[in-house]
């Protein structure tokens, strides 16, 4: 027995180090020296913008890494006012104090329901309706919403209450069959795969998959939004601490950003330019 | 470091025990035990199960302050050196005053670490002299024949009769000057017996050997004293082969022919 | 006999040993202690806002509007374990005493393993096995709108907790003296009527207590119930209509909510840890309620015959009852195979090489990433927890006194840990280690203080073994106490370790919750333990919730099986080798 241990002590230093050989190779690529970074945080929906935008970025200026991390835009909004990282992504328009705010870009809000549906065109009442008490739209009865401190959710239900002319305090997404979802994509996959459903994504994240329905008979499109046609539609602004302002990385970050360059590869993942 | 001293026992005596009393919890375990026991001798001590004898083997080398709620009055001399004394170095009293127990204990280590742990534990690193002590140790436990080619295998995978001489060994390696067994063949077939009191017998040329046993005739083979134990009183205590054939005491006598135990 | 030493002579360097292993041994409960606060503090400005009254009696939860009322959602878990334990419960009760009772004897290292498996399988991927395949199903077989809601994760969480409860009850019944068993067969009862008129009665306590931690491991759940229960905070209805429990409450929201909201998140941790603690109580209440003897009376008082009575071959319940235990075990190890059969066939085929090793951007996620950030967790949290673990261990076992105040109180502490649901100590984790920020190493020490309870009990049971006979030895030769344990105890208690070391491996493998929120969910590459980064698991959880990508869900899913697999067969021959080792 003991002989035994004697050898498995052995063999577990082995695999301990192989294992941190390994690892040691896998991470050794990325540590070239020391990166500058620029912080990112806020809004689930900017990110992915983000990522594209910080991938190019990137790949131009190698000495530089872009840290994103995701918590809605309210930390987006939070970051920003307490001067933590560089920049605080959110998914409306913002004006605090002490916060500078970038527009980027337009994104609009679509509604969107199973491909195998009829429906084509939904109006603000019946949103209203649909999520506040879950009357039915024709044979989609199943609401899914995103969680409460979603910055879409937020900004949807704004929009829709707006449209449908309710008052600020009213309820909306109450219909007590409503699927709550903490992400874009897991909307998109529900109403994938779910004939009754009905929920709203970022434009920019619409990938075909499902059917994108006109709002009040206006379609969501780039023009549409541009010119105000289609209500659906709310900006995406970085913010960063107005006292602090910006480092030289995150400047020249942000120049990118609203430079031809950035903002084709924003027009190019969806989104509507300035 | 400091070197550990041995005990001087000039006067020929290795052990004296005076009024000593002992208590597990409420139960009194020994009474107004004395003894003397003779350097470099054998000395046997019998009595039925229960009687006292393991117990007093176990306060020799204090093994007893493992076992909780137990008390000791009265003095216990190890060569003049009383061993509960508060400043007694219970290191010192053990690696003098070795032990073997009634089941082989090896540990899960080689043959060789487990005889190399004593003179490790006391500050012995050297490889060569380690290998030496090694070497002695189990010849001297009269099993360096049978173990040096799997010096380096379990401890675990001998023989039982193996492992305890193995044991002694593992206690010879810090040059004790007392033994102490309690029952080592109890665990063990007749012929490895025979093989561990022919080792006692050569043992005690350097080393006093404190045994417990069970077994009166092998108290009879080994023994130069014997001491007759019942009911945590030492009844008797003389030349084994005075107790043996002409016991002062009746108890020991009746004890002795069977009547009882 | 282990008892301490009422040794007058302990030296220094002794006497620093035993303080720096009791101060260990007092680090669960620092740990209780700080979990507690934390979470209370983070707490406190919600409760003085709203209203502890609001919190527990309120009926609607839409913070938007500023309602915070949690009463739905504690509906919610209720029903929801109560539900696991019918379903999963019942399953794993009968599951256990197939396999002490019925199973055939080749088959039983089989089956036994089937449950540990179950036990191993990372709670992310019973979720997303819940979505692809539950909610579907249930959606067709019902003809309803959506799977999701009560049933859906009662069914999953039942599922979970199958192994927690059978495994248990194994113990309870194996642990029942064979002669009662002799007793009743000796009167004529069939077997079937031993086991389930004997047998099963007096192992009732040990299978009370299995329920309860089953009970435990339901409400604590987090992962696998998000992504069936269809996460609206309203009162359940139905069998179907879309519930959130107390669990997915946090989990839904922390990533985004701040100021009351976020605190409001954290009375719904606070309100869960009340739970645990109410658990506990009841726990420790069915362990005191009489010893082991209930059914003793039974053998002891067979109704002995008076004359002319007819005795009439009876036992047709026991003998249905035994059916059902053998088509129960059969139904569980067919959803294990099916499992872990499906995610194989869907993920295998995606996985590629790039998918593998492919340097990882923000939007194109691979595997790389998740190697090095599960490298990073594994090795800190073992760093912390392993040394406290085994310190604490050595000192319940070698020195502290059996049954003293002190001990009793240890082990309390010891439990309610073992208990915390891991989205709390994600809470915990979150404002207790993230002050710079998400990083591996505040993930890695929220996972520390979960293993601890874990690695204490292996190693405690692995030096429990050790005979005293060793340790006398070692004294015997005026080695001291600390070096008859490092040099004799714990080398022997070595097997005891490894394995604590490995099932600890497993669940750092298999958690999510605690990390999301404290290692973060970003898929990059690490540079450090510093970074935030995503282990398997929450790399699997961004994959199924965050960010759905199916395709990428099924070849993390396939790799961490693999990984389950692999500590599981690593615990196997340990295991092996150690009975293997005492014959």
């Amino acid at each position: 027995m003991k002989g035994e241990k004697i050898i498995k002590k052995e063999k577990v230093t082995a695999v301990i180090l192989t294992a941190t050989t390994l690892c040691g190779a896998f991470s050794f690529a990325s540590c070239g020296g020391e990166k500058r970074e620029v912080r990112l945080a806020g809004s689930t929906s900017v990110a992915p913008l983000m990522g594209d935008l910080a991938e190019a970025y990137m790949a131009l200026h190698g000495e530089v890494e872009i840290v994103i991390s995701e918590g809605g835009s309210a930390v987006g909004i939070a970051n920003a006012k307490e001067g933590k990282g560089d920049f605080g992504m959110a998914s409306k328009a913002v004006s605090e104090e002490g916060v500078t705010s970038v527009k980027i870009c337009d994104d609009g809000i679509v509604v969107v329901t199973n491909k195998d549906n009829e429906l084509t065109d939904v109006t603000g009442v019946q949103l209203y309706d649909f999520f506040a008490y879950g009357t039915a739209i024709g044979n989609i009865t199943l609401p899914i919403a995103r969680n409460e401190s979603s910055g879409t959710r937020d900004a949807f239900e704004e929009l829709v209450k707006n449209a449908a002319g309710k008052k600020l305090k009213e309820e909306t997404s109450r219909a007590s069959n409503t699927k709550v979802f903490d992400g874009t994509g897991a909307v998109l996959v529900e109403v994938q795969t779910n004939k009754a459903g009905l929920g709203y994504i970022s434009l920019g994240s619409y990938d075909g998959s499902v059917k994108k329905l006109s709002f009040n008979g206006v379609e969501a499109t780039a023009e549409n939004i541009k010119n105000g046609d289609y209500q659906l539609s709310r900006p995406f602004v970085l913010l960063y601490n107005s006292q602090n302002g910006l480092s030289e990385e995150a400047q020249a970050f942000l120049d990118f950003v609203l430079s031809d360059e950035g903002q084709a590869i924003i027009e190019e993942s969806g989104y509507i330019t300035l | 470091m400091k070197e550990i001293q041995k005990f001087n026992f000039s006067d020929g005596v290795a052990v004296e025990a005076k009024n000593v009393d002992l208590y597990y919890g409420k139960f009194q375990a020994l009474k107004k035990v004395n003894m003397r026991i003779q350097e470099k001798r054998i000395t046997a001590m019998i009595g039925p199960s229960g009687c006292g004898k393991s117990t007093l083997l176990k306060s020799l080398n204090r093994m007893n302050d493992l076992v909780e709620g137990c008390k000791v009055e009265g003095e216990i001399f190890i060569g003049g050196e009383n061993v509960y004394e508060k400043t007694a170095d219970l290191s010192r009293l053990r690696k003098n005053v070795g032990m073997v127990f009634q089941r082989p204990n090896p540990f899960a280590m080689s043959v060789y670490d487990n005889v190399a742990y004593g003179p490790r534990t006391f500050g012995i690193r050297k490889k060569t002299e380690l290998d030496e002590i090694v070497e002695r140790s189990l010849r001297g436990a009269a099993i360096w024949n049978e173990l040096k080619d799997r010096l380096n295998k379990s401890a675990l995978g001998l023989s039982g009769g193996q492992q305890q001489r193995l044991c002694i060994a593992r206690s010879l390696a810090v040059e004790p000057q007392i033994l102490l067994m309690d029952e080592p063949t109890s665990a063990l077939d007749p012929i490895s017996t025979g093989k561990i009191e022919e080792l006692c017998m050569q043992l005690k040329k350097d080393v006093t050997i404190v045994i417990v046993t069970h077994n009166m005739q092998q108290a009879l083979r080994i023994s130069d004293q014997t001491a007759f134990f019942l009911l945590g009183e030492m009844v008797e205590i003389g030349d084994t082969q005075t107790v043996f054939s002409m016991p002062k005491e009746k108890r020991t006598e009746e004890y002795i022919t069977g009547r009882f135990g | 006999m282990r008892g301490r030493a009422v040794t007058k002579s302990e030296s220094k360097s002794e006497r620093g040993a035993k303080t720096l292993f009791a101060i260990s041994a007092t680090f669960s409960v620092v740990a209780v202690a700080a979990i507690f606060l934390f979470i209370f503090f983070s707490s406190v400005p919600a409760l003085k806002e709203v209203g502890i009254f609001e919190f527990l009696f309120g009926d609607v939860w839409d913070p938007n509007r500023g309602e915070y009322g949690l009463l739905p959602m504690l509906t919610a878990t209720l029903l929801t374990t109560l539900g696991a334990l019918l379903i999963g419960g019942s399953v794993g009760v009968f599951s256990a005493i197939f396999l002490v009772y019925f199973c055939p004897k080749r088959f039983k290292g089989v089956f036994d393993q089937v449950i540990v498996l179950l036990a191993g399988i990372p709670s992310i991927i019973y979720g997303f096995f819940g979505m692809v395949v539950l909610l579907p199903f249930l959606r067709k077989t019902f003809g309803v709108e959506s799977g999701s809601g009560l049933l859906a994760s009662s069914l999953i969480l039942g599922l979970m907790i199958l192994p927690t409860v059978a495994s248990l009850s194994k113990n309870a019944l194996e642990s029942v003296p064979a002669s009662y068993k002799e007793g009743s067969l000796a009167l004529g009862a069939t077997k079937e009527q031993t086991v389930f008129g004997v047998l099963f009665p007096a192992a009732k306590k040990g299978i009370l207590s299995a329920l309860t931690l089953g009970a435990g491991r339901a409400i604590g759940e987090t992962m696998a119930v998000q992504l069936v229960c269809g996460n609206s905070p309203f009162f359940p209805k139905g069998l179907f209509s879309s519930i959130r429990p107390l669990t997915v409450n946090i989990v839904t929201d922390m990533g985004y909510a701040l100021g009351t909201r976020r605190s409001a998140l954290f009375v719904t941790g606070l309100v869960l840890l009340v739970f645990v603690l109410l658990l506990n109580v009841l726990l420790a209440w069915i362990k005191r309620e009489g010893k082991p003897q209930a059914g003793k009376e039974r053998i002891l008082t067979p109704s002995a015959g008076q004359d002319g009575r007819v005795y009439c071959k009876k036992g047709g319940l026991s003998t249905a009852l035994a059916v059902v235990c053998r088509v129960v075990a059969g139904l569980a190890s067919a959803t294990l195979v099916f499992l872990i059969g499906y995610i194989l066939v869907r993920g295998l085929p995606n996985l590629s090489l790039e998918f593998l090793f492919d340097r990882p951007t923000y939007n194109r996620p691979t595997l790389r990433g998740a190697f090095v950030s599960t490298f990073y967790v594994i090795l800190i949290s073992l760093a912390v927890a392993v040394p406290i673990g085994v310190a604490t261990a050595i000192f319940l076992v070698e020195y502290a006194k059996v049954g003293s105040k002190f001990v009793k109180g240890l082990r309390v502490f010891i439990d309610t840990l073992s208990g915390i649901p891991s989205i709390v100590f994600g809470l915990f984790g979150m404002v207790a280690f993230c002050g710079q920020g998400e990083s591996l190493l505040a993930g890695a020490l929220t996972l520390s203080l979960m293993l601890l309870p874990t690695v204490i009990r292996s190693v405690e049971e692995s030096l429990l073994a050790v005979p005293v006979s060793m340790r006398e030895g070692s004294l015997a030769l005026g080695a001291s106490k600390v070096r008859t344990i490092f040099k004799v105890v714990l080398p022997s208690a070595a097997s005891g370790i490894f394995t604590a070391v490995i099932l600890s491996i497993g669940r750092i493998v298999s958690e999510s919750a605690a990390l999301i929120f404290t290692a973060g969910s970003v898929p990059m590459l690490p540079d450090s333990p510093l970074d935030s980064g995503a282990t398997f698991a929450v790399l699997m959880y961004r994959f199924t919730a965050e960010r759905p990508d199916f395709a990428a869900a099924y070849a993390t899913a396939a790799v961490l099986l693999i990984l389950v697999a692999i500590v599981n067969l690593f615990v196997f021959v340990t295991e092996r080798k150690l009975k293997k080792g005492k014959k």
